[in-house]
């Protein structure tokens, strides 16, 4: 007795062939992406330094100039993906782009002192900003990972800022974080990565308050 | 000049005590946080009591796109348990041909799995209409995968072989739908390859049943039919090289199905001259369940 067993499984093999093609690309893509978020996860960790924070601005700025680069490998890698197979390939970049998230977030607030929309970042990144089924687009939820990411960045220069003499920089981070709480708040979060990520959030707040605690204490700050 | 120094004194004083006071809130607010939130889970904040920044703005904006997103696959999933529970009764039902008239039940089944497509099917494909079908997999592939088992054991009990995609694939595509929200020519649910086949893994178990219920009922043609058709089966997909995770546990079970037929097929070889029909279906059980470890049968 013969079946179609063979013919069938060797239809589908081609299907997988194909699609493993895809995954070796889109994989020599990312870690382009990996590279640079690398190179500008370490040029703005030198903010951190203690001429770092007086520097700040002039370092976020270098920082999105970068960001040429990081739309490049976006360009390339939305060629990659078929049409409306966004999310079968989406573990691939969420991690690196959840990074790069946070890298648009920490530069905007640094200089600008608000926060990024999703938008925004969207057009950064040269991808499209809404959900549609057949563009390469920044998921929200990547966003909003990258968000937090930067709240847990903040939390750190605020204390390094204070080592380096400069005492307004916490309070404004501080007002910033508390905002950004009450944003977060307003999210029905399900019981995921997101939701965790989010738990931490107080935290980071808390070593804030903190620091801006310790500052008006001594009254080191010139505001009132 | 020293009251000034008093008052700022108490003035600092006060603004700690107000901190800490803030403080403790926030970290008790936050413990407690969990559980409120399970409460109140449906409950929608009035858009008046936000504040009108750009941040909170957006946030709302988020939270619309998050929400949509969320009931969309708590809708897919609750389809999709109701489709697992169907599929399980036609499995069942086809289960009793052993024992039944044959064509009476392939026809019950027939007309369930029919209904569970113009029902069930069909509100996935809608709520799939427009969608990177991707993003839900996870929601409906449990579903899918116990349908695509039950039609497969519909299909190996009329053809006696493995039900084509292209089969489920038409199965799941629906013509001229008009539901108010959606006009549309045609609508249909993806099959991902990867999805079928992990539902066509499963019918190892249900053909492994099959074959040691008909040798109870003193038919011994079935058991060596599908001993056959499992083994090219197995050989199919052990050249199929998609393996994941889920895949591989399936075919260790597969291959737990297959010897338990073969030595099913062995010793009615071997004793079926000699033992009662009767007493040959204990006869079997009892060599197929000692031969090979059962607790990794799950299902």
């Amino acid at each position: 007795m013969s079946y179609q067993i063979p013919q069938m499984f060797s239809s589908f093999q081609d299907v997988i062939d194909q699609e493993q093609i895809i995954r070796e690309s889109v994989k020599s893509s990312v870690q382009n992406l990996e590279q640079t978020s690398r190179t500008i996860l370490a040029l703005i960790q030198t903010i951190h330094q203690e001429n770092g924070v007086k520097t700040a601005k002039e370092v976020a700025q270098k920082a999105r100039e970068m960001f040429t680069t990081v739309r490049k490998y976006y360009e390339e890698l939305a060629s990659k993906i078929p049409s409306e197979q966004y999310y079968k390939y989406h573990d691939h970049w969420r991690f690196v782009t959840q990074r790069i998230c946070f890298l648009a977030a920490f530069t905007t607030f640094i200089q600008d002192g608000r926060l990024i929309s999703k938008s925004e970042v969207a057009e950064m990144l040269n991808v499209k900003s809404e959900r549609t089924k057949d563009s390469f687009h920044l998921d929200l939820e990547d966003y909003l990972m990258g968000v937090l990411q930067m709240a847990s960045e903040l939390s750190r220069f605020a204390v390094n800022s204070v080592t380096a003499g400069d005492y307004e920089t916490p309070c404004k981070i501080s007002n910033f974080m508390s905002e950004l709480d009450g944003g977060f708040r307003l999210l029905n979060l399900k019981n995921d990565s997101l939701r965790k990520k989010f738990d931490g959030l107080k935290y980071d707040i808390r070593k804030v308050e903190e620091v801006v605690y310790d500052i008006r204490i001594r009254n080191l700050s010139t505001k009132k | 000049m020293i009251v000034e120094v008093v008052i700022f004194k108490i003035a600092t004083f006060l603004n700690v005590y107000i901190f800490n006071i803030n403080y403790n809130l926030l970290v008790k607010h936050n413990s407690g946080e969990s559980r409120r939130r399970q409460k109140y889970k449906s409950h929608k904040y009035k858009d008046d009591d936000i504040p009108k920044t750009p941040l909170m703005m957006s946030f709302t904006s988020y939270r619309t796109d998050l929400d949509a997103k969320h009931d969309k696959s708590e809708r897919l999933v609750k389809l999709s348990r109701d489709i697992t529970i169907e599929s399980k009764r036609v499995i069942f039902l086809l289960h009793r041909t052993t024992k039944e008239d044959k064509s009476n039940l392939i026809l019950e089944a027939d007309k369930k799995l029919h209904s569970l497509e113009q029902s069930h099917w069909k509100n996935v494909a809608l709520e799939l209409h427009g969608e990177d079908i991707y993003l839900f997999l996870r929601s409906y592939t449990q579903g899918l995968q116990e349908y695509v088992e039950a039609v497969s054991f519909l299909y190996y009990l009329k053809h006696k072989d493995l039900v084509p995609l292209s089969i489920v694939k038409d199965s799941l595509t629906f013509h001229n739908v008009d539901s108010g929200a959606v006009t549309t020519k045609t609508i249909s649910v993806e099959v991902p390859i990867i999805d079928f086949a992990l539902g066509l893994t499963d019918l190892g178990g249900e053909l492994m049943r099959l074959a040691i219920n008909s040798i109870g009922v003193g038919d011994f043609t079935t058991p060596k039919e599908i001993c056959s058709f499992l083994r090219a089966f197995y050989d199919g997909l052990m050249n199929f090289r998609a393996t994941n995770w889920q895949m591989n546990k399936k075919l260790q079970v597969l291959r737990n199905s297959l010897s338990k037929v073969e030595n099913a097929c062995y010793t009615l070889k071997i004793r079926g001259s000699e033992a009662p029909k009767e007493l040959l279906r204990d006869l079997v059980s009892s060599v197929s369940t000692t031969t090979c470890n059962t607790d990794e049968y799950d299902n």
